[in-house]
This record gives C-alpha cells, structure tokens and sequence, in this order.
C-alpha cells in the first residue's frame, strides 16, 4: 500500500494496460469516446436530422436500430451519444479531485485541531444530504448545459473522497518520515503537498475513477429528467426524448434499450479499471 | 463510548445538519444567477399580485429579516403555493405524497439488506467458488445498470408487452368509484408497487452483497472463528450463530450511508413509473419549473433522511455491545 516518494505512481497507465481488466475498460472508454467523430463514416443520417426516415419504425437494414417519434436515426443517435458521459465524468473527475486534495490534505493533518474538526464535520453533512435532489435543485436554477453539469457534480461528488483520502492522511501522518520531516523544521504546508501528496496520490487516483462512475450515472439520471443539453444528443436526453413521446407506452424498446447498454458498458468499463488500479495499488 | 454520549453525539450532529439544510435552502434561490422573483412568483400573474405576494413572503425586506421570515414559514409548514397546481399550497401536495415514497424505500431498503446479507454471507463462505464470481460479477453489473433505464426496460417487458403488471400509478382508479373490500386493494396496491420495488432493489442487492461479503471475509479471519472450528463446531453453527450477527453490524452503517442513494433512486423509479411520491413530484416540478414545490419537497425529502439517519444511528448504538455499555 506504502509507495515510496519517487515517482512510481506514473508508472500506473502501464501497469493499468498491461492487463486484461485495465485494457478491455480502456478500449470501451476509448471507442466510445472516438466513435462520434467517425460517425459519418459509419452512418449517413445525421443525429439530430428530424425525417431520415418514417417516425416509430422498429429496426431494419435502412436504421440499423429504428428510428425515433420524430423520424430520426437511432443508430446515429447511439453512437453519438456517448460523448457527453465520457466529458462530463471525466472533467468532473478531474475537478473533483482537485478538491479533494486541497480538503482532505488539511482535513486529515489539522484532525486534532477545530479547524479540522470543522471541515470533517461539513464533509459528513454533505455526505448525507440525498444527492439527487441537490443535483436537480441546483440544475433547475442553473439552467441546462454541459457546463453547468460538471459544475454540480463536482460540488455534490467531493464528500465521499474527501473522507477516504483524509483518513489515509490521518494515519500518514504519525509516521516516522512525517515526524522526521516536523523535526528538520519542515513547514506545514511543505510537509501536506510533498510529504503526504505523493504518498496518496494512488488513492485519488482510484477514488477519481469511482467518482467518474457516479458522474457517468447521475449525468445520465439528469439528462433523463430534462436537465441536459437540449442542442447535443447524449445516451441520458436520448431517455428523455423517449420517455416524453411515449415511447414506453408503444413499446418501443430498440429507442430505450441502446442507450440504457451504453451506459452500463460505459460504467462498467470505469469499474475496471478501478479494480486494476486497486490490483496495482495492492501489488506493487 | 457510553450509550449516552453517544446519542447526544448524534443528536447534535442531526442539529448541525438541519442548520445546513436550513441555510442551503435559503440561499439557493436567492443567489443562483437568473430573475428570482420568477422563482417565488408565478410570472402569469398581473404585477400588482405579483407584488403582493413577494410581501407576502417578505422578499421585499432586508436579507436578514428574509432568514427570520424564512425559519418562521418553515416551522408552520408554508412552504408556499404551487405553481402547477396553483392554487394548492404546497405542503397540502408533501402531505399526500410523502406516505408512498416512505414505504417504497423503506420496504425496499429492508428487503435489499435482508436479501444482501444472506446473499453477502454465502459468497464470503465459498469464496472463490464458482458461486462467489458469480454474485460478484452480478453485483457490479446491478452497480453499473441507470436504476433509471432498468425501470424503462421492466415497464416494457412486464408492463406493456406482457402485461403483468400495471404501468403507473399506485392502486387502479376504479377503486375510487366501486368500493372494494380491504384485501384486493392491499393486493392491488402491491401489484402496482411491485416493479418500482424491484427496480430500486436492484442497484441497492448490488452493493449490500458486496459489503456483507467484504465484512464476513474479514470476521471470518478473527481469532474466535478459528477457535470455534478447532473445537469442532460444525461450519453452518458457526457461520449463522457467530460470524452472522458480527459481520452484519457495518451493514447498519451501510443502510444509514446509503439513504441519501435510495432517495436519489427513488426520486427516478417514481417518475418512471409514474408512481405518485415525492420523486414524481419533483420531477413534475422541474418539468413544469415549479420553484415553490421543488423547494418544499427538496426539504421535507432531506429532512426525512435525516431524521431516518437519526434513528439508523441511534438502533446502531443500542445494538452494538461496545457502546451500549
């Protein structure tokens, strides 16, 4: 678990690939994330075109997967519509874990002191306030973008990984390179980003993928109800669309059932790549 | 700990929450960007109604005495009209609503840890059996499936295509104009419940397995279970009799963790099923930018989880013999 203060940790991409798990989730991630730009080679209708083909017509050599209430290619609309998830989770990822770091470090060094207590005690309320609620509160007044999307998610996703990541810099900082450190006089601040930092850099790293994972899923959830972009096509409006034309009623299952398959490959591809790097974090 | 300081611990922090909720709820609508007056006003009305009620509300007097004003209605329930269902206040729609979304999470919260336990406690007990891939592997894709999409798929299948189940709703509306007796409306309300049920049980089976079999695998390495099996009790005593009631203590913690989840699924199995609680509500509200009732039924919900919380908590005390003492 203890990984010295060289830089091993960036050594982790290699390891992550050099392995069925870590490569089958990149190369889900990776071709979702490429498939919209190829999209004109692989389909001719436009996504968002409305009247490519005749409205609610189940799949046939013409729409691989039928066509919409508007007469638009499902298909089309498939492969587009991973894109958003994929930018969303993964800006909101990356934001996130900036947070974290700038509230767990001193969160988990400050814990006997009030300040810390303080902070620890925030990070526990927010923890329990029911997420989604928040989210849709939130994008209702914010108003629909992607933007605004990341914005919220990482204003609810920070809790959960501030905890685990300030735990770990509670039990870091009894050992003896950090009280070696306090002793040659080392600042507070020296001692949390070059002391403690790389030493939790692996467990930021993994807790960034589960909140990828979250944010894939709740981005999906709000786009759903309503919340999304209307001007892109994600998997998530893809739903709503659906949902709004009464889809379900008819029985359209080939518009619900490929978005709802991206998804989860989506999600389940993230989670992967999280047990490879738990496997990485465990071994080496 | 002693049981006493522990629940004023928990008293407190339940305090502590509320005045978080208390003070979010106040200044989400006032300082997001947009007009807020079209978040306490309906915009169809003339601007000398309009006027009158943002007085009504105060919201034409300083910021501070806005808070007074604020913990006030608060406290008698005003939380204001609807806008689309103009004019019922909005407490009178919490009321109706909030009953249904309780016992759909509560009934599925209860099932999926029972369930997650049992299944939890198994795959721990032949771990890296066949068996135990096999659940693991299903428990994650339970984690990855949209709780949302999943309620889609089901109503397809069950609800439009075979017709097993009914689509939306809570109980069929004929009951209201022929009386019926009491036990085919129990069973009809519960064929309406059952495919929410299922959906929002689902994601929470997943990750209850996963937990109670983390927690089983590391009770079943504790010093007393090896004692056991060295004097010769058989596995299925040891297994239901002792290592049971020890691994299934975090699960208590789990369930306090993952209300805010349940609620969040919730909110998105009622508007897929149409299943009139709290979450079809909200999801009304938004379609219709409804502030006032998504304001009013964004705190009621968090307070519920929070004084749910509360309990989970304070049970977790009473059960767990290192702080009952």
């Amino acid at each position: 678990m203890e990984i010295p203060k060289d830089n091993r940790y960036l050594k982790i991409p290699i390891y992550l690939l050099k392995s069925v798990k870590g490569g089958l989730g990149f190369t889900v991630i990776l071709t979702f994330s490429i498939l919209p730009f190829l999209r004109s080679f692989i389909v001719k209708y436009n996504p968002q075109t409305v009247g490519v083909g005749l409205p609610n017509q189940p799949p046939s050599y013409a729409h691989l997967l039928g066509t919409t209430s508007l007469g638009q290619d499902v298909f089309s609309q498939f492969i587009s519509g991973g894109l958003i998830p994929i930018i969303v989770g993964i800006l909101t990822g990356i934001f996130t874990s900036f947070l974290v770091i700038i509230i767990a470090l001193p969160m988990g060094y400050y814990s006997d002191k009030l300040s810390g207590k303080f902070i620890a005690l925030l990070t526990d309320i927010f923890l329990v306030i029911p997420t989604l609620p928040l989210i849709i509160i939130l994008g209702v007044y914010l108003g629909p973008s992607v933007f605004n999307q990341v914005f919220v998610l990482t204003l609810i996703s920070w809790p959960f990984p501030t905890r685990i990541v300030s735990s770990q810099v509670m039990s870091l900082k009894e050992r003896g390179f950090i009280l070696s450190a306090k002793a040659c006089g080392a600042s507070d601040m020296k001692i949390m980003f070059e002391e403690i930092l790389p030493n939790v850099t692996t467990l930021i790293i993994s807790n960034t993928i589960l909140v990828i994972i979250f944010a894939i899923l709740f981005q999906t959830a709000i786009s759903f109800l309503g919340l999304g972009d209307p001007t892109q096509i994600d998997w998530g409006n893809m739903l709503y669309y659906a949902e709004q034309s009464g889809a379900i009623a008819n029985g359209e299952w080939w518009w619900v059932i490929p978005p709802g398959i991206g998804i989860m490959l989506l999600a389940f591809s993230f989670s992967l790549l999280f047990l490879r790097i738990e496997e990485i974090m465990r071994d080496y | 700990m002693a049981f006493k300081g522990y629940v004023v611990q928990r008293v407190l922090f339940f305090t502590y929450s509320f005045i978080i909720l208390l003070l979010l709820n106040f200044l989400i609508p006032r300082f997001m960007p947009g007009n807020p007056v079209s978040r306490f006003v309906n915009p169809l009305m003339s601007p000398q109604a309009q006027h009158q009620i943002l007085e009504q509300f105060g919201l034409t007097k300083p910021i501070y005495i806005q808070f007074i004003l604020y913990v006030k209605n608060i406290f008698t329930g005003n939380f204001g009209i609807s806008f689309l269902y103009y004019p019922t206040p909005v407490i009178d729609l919490i009321e109706q609503r909030l009953p249904w979304t309780l016992f759909l999470t509560g009934t599925a919260t209860i099932l999926s840890a029972l369930i997650g336990i049992v299944l939890g406690l198994i795959a721990a007990w032949k771990e890296n059996s066949k068996l135990d891939n096999m659940l693991v592997f299903i428990s994650m894709m339970l984690r990855s499936i949209p709780t949302f999409w999943l309620g889609l798929v089901l109503l397809i299948l069950f609800g439009v295509t075979l017709k097993l189940f009914p689509t939306s709703g809570y109980f069929s509306t004929s009951f209201i104009i022929y009386k019926s007796n009491v036990i085919v409306f129990i069973g009809n309300v519960l064929r309406h419940t059952f495919l929410p049920l299922i959906t929002l049980m689902a994601y929470l089976i997943g990750g209850n397995l996963l937990i109670m079999r983390a927690s089983t695998l590391s009770t079943l390495k504790e010093d007393y279970v090896t004692m056991l099996k060295a004097f010769g009790y058989n596995n299925r005593k040891i297994l239901y009799s002792h290592v049971l009631k020890n691994a299934s203590l975090p699960m208590l913690t789990n369930i306090g963790i993952q209300m805010g989840y349940i609620i969040s699924g919730a909110v998105l199995v009622e508007a897929v099923f149409s299943y009139p609680g709290m979450g079809l509500l909200i999801y009304q509200a938004v379609l219709a930018r409804d502030y006032p009732t998504l304001q009013g039924a964004f705190f009621i919900l968090t307070l519920s989880v929070l004084i749910a919380l509360l309990i989970v908590d304070i049970l977790y005390g009473i059960l767990d013999p290192r702080i009952r003492r």
